[in-house]
């Protein structure tokens, strides 16, 4: 398994290195940003003028930041749906397939490399958006407002604390979509392989899937709370489970 | 150790690529795998290699259906070209190396060596033939119980033909067995000792070689024919 995760990793190299490098460049605008900010501007009364290049700066920077930590992460989540879909649907697939490994295994590091790579963009990107209006704070009113970045309500949370395990529960909902993915890209190299419509059908599969868990979700209260996470956990080892047993018993390469 | 064939099935759709096949693969052989295009040589190497899953009956290894884990005793060489496009003649060595426990990267090296394979090269931009050899080499690195090797000669050069013949030669012994899919019936005559006959998808002979020139005073070229054309040679 740490091996196959080490060569899904590798195959995601690419896109890795392009969102570490725009976020590098997004995080450096804004730190220029926030360095180039007058001291003390927002203790100013009224409408605090940034100045032109400080404001370019950390509009340009937190934009980049925003996108990479929303879409980057996204699409390189996406990068073993789109490698399974290519390797159950080209000769490449031997390259996966000719090891002795069981399909859980190979399942398992696509669905486990999903997994870090989110949790880890949770963790960085909480972390740095932490840091960086931390710095903002101090730069712009003082080292006193750091307590007030502790308290910071930023997604009608009461705290970073509560803010986290919100942006987790986003995280394991891409995490339970990316599965629905990977169960359909299976089940039409299985069951459907060679026959018309298939795409069209496991697209119809695929949104009876998601309608069913989110009419389940709104079933718990707000869809944010411990009852949502089961859902979703269940749902991701049900897709497993079903996914790895088709890609065992009927995937023909 | 015998790779087991047994009452084999393999339909797609309408089409039987695989009826009723059986036969043994037994240690200390190397077996010609031969036919016309379509007759399910393939289809069975993939079988046996656990990448086709049997409609009915199916592939046997030490009593045991073929399954992942065998992939581990069973080395099969595809026709198709299937290393990932970032990776070096190197890179394929390691990733040989990483899942295999019995593949040699010092013999992976020294083959890559005799066929003047770059190791630094990507091997998305080798040649169709040295493409061909990288897969050779790697499949023929490792000490497996079983090799299916399906057109290893497909677009390669006499030299490299040669090359590639010595590898099998050299890694053939009482404890492995080979088997060559080729359409190239004269070339690999003399290296093979039994032959076995693919047509329409089912088994059309399994015959040793030495018998057939013996009794029958036929070689094996002369045999395909009369088997697949129905004349007598």
């Amino acid at each position: 398994m740490t091996k196959l995760l080490h060569y899904e990793f590798r195959k995601s190299r690419s896109a890795l290195l392009a969102l570490l490098v725009c976020t590098a460049v997004g995080e450096v605008m804004l730190l220029l940003g926030t360095a180039l900010l007058p001291q003390g501007i927002f203790l100013l009364r009224g409408e605090p003028d940034l100045g032109g290049m400080p404001a370019f700066l950390l509009l340009v920077g937190s934009g980049f930041l925003s996108l990479c930590g929303t879409f980057g992460v996204m699409l390189c989540s996406l990068m073993p749906v789109w490698a399974l879909r290519r390797e159950l649907n080209s000769d490449q697939g031997l390259m996966l397939f000719l090891v002795p490994e069981n399909s859980f295994a190979v399942l398992g590091a696509k669905v486990l490399q999903n997994v870090l790579i989110l949790a880890g963009s949770v963790l960085a990107y909480g972390l740095l958006a932490l840091l960086d209006v931390s710095l903002l704070a101090v730069r712009g009113i003082g080292p006193d407002a750091l307590s007030e970045v502790i308290q910071f309500d930023p997604a009608g949370s009461s705290t970073w604390g509560g803010f986290l395990p919100s942006l987790g529960m986003v995280a394991l909902s891409w995490l339970t979509i990316l599965m629905i993915c990977l169960f359909s890209i299976v089940l039409q190299a299985s069951f459907f392989r060679g026959k018309r419509g298939a795409f069209w059908i496991s697209l119809l599969i695929d949104l009876f899937l998601i309608l069913l868990i989110l009419r389940a979700d709104s079933l718990s209260s707000g869809g944010t709370g411990i009852f949502s996470a089961l859902i979703n956990c269940g749902a991701v080892v049900l897709l497993y489970l079903a996914s790895g047993w088709m890609m065992e018993r009927h995937v023909s390469l | 150790m015998t790779l087991q064939t047994k009452e084999a099935e393999k339909n797609y759709g309408r089409t039987k690529a695989l009826q009723g096949v059986t036969f043994d693969i037994e240690p200390g052989n190397i077996y010609a795998l031969l036919g016309p295009n379509g007759s399910g040589k393939t289809t069975w190497m993939k079988m046996a290699a656990a990448l086709v899953r049997p409609s009915a009956g199916g592939v046997l290894w030490e009593g045991e259906p073929v399954c992942a884990k065998t992939r581990s005793d069973i080395a099969y060489l595809p026709t198709e070209d299937f290393f990932y496009s970032w990776m070096t003649v190197e890179e394929v060595g390691k990733y040989f190396a990483d899942f295999f426990a019995d593949f040699s990267m010092d013999r992976y090296r020294a083959l890559c060596g005799q066929m003047e394979l770059p190791e630094k090269q990507k091997v998305r931009t080798l040649s169709t033939g040295m493409r061909a050899k990288c897969r050779a080499a790697a499949a023929m690195s490792r000490a497996a119980k079983v090799y299916l090797l399906d057109e290893p000669f497909n677009g390669i050069d006499l030299l490299a033909r040669d090359q590639i013949m010595n590898s099998i030669l050299e890694t053939s012994s009482p404890d492995n067995a080979v088997v060559i899919s080729s359409h190239l019936v004269e070339e690999i005559e003399s290296a093979v000792n039994r032959a076995i006959f693919f047509r329409d998808g089912r088994v059309a002979a399994d015959l040793d070689i030495e018998e057939l020139r013996a009794r029958e005073g036929k070689s094996l070229a002369d045999k395909y024919r009369e088997l697949m054309q129905g004349k007598e040679v």
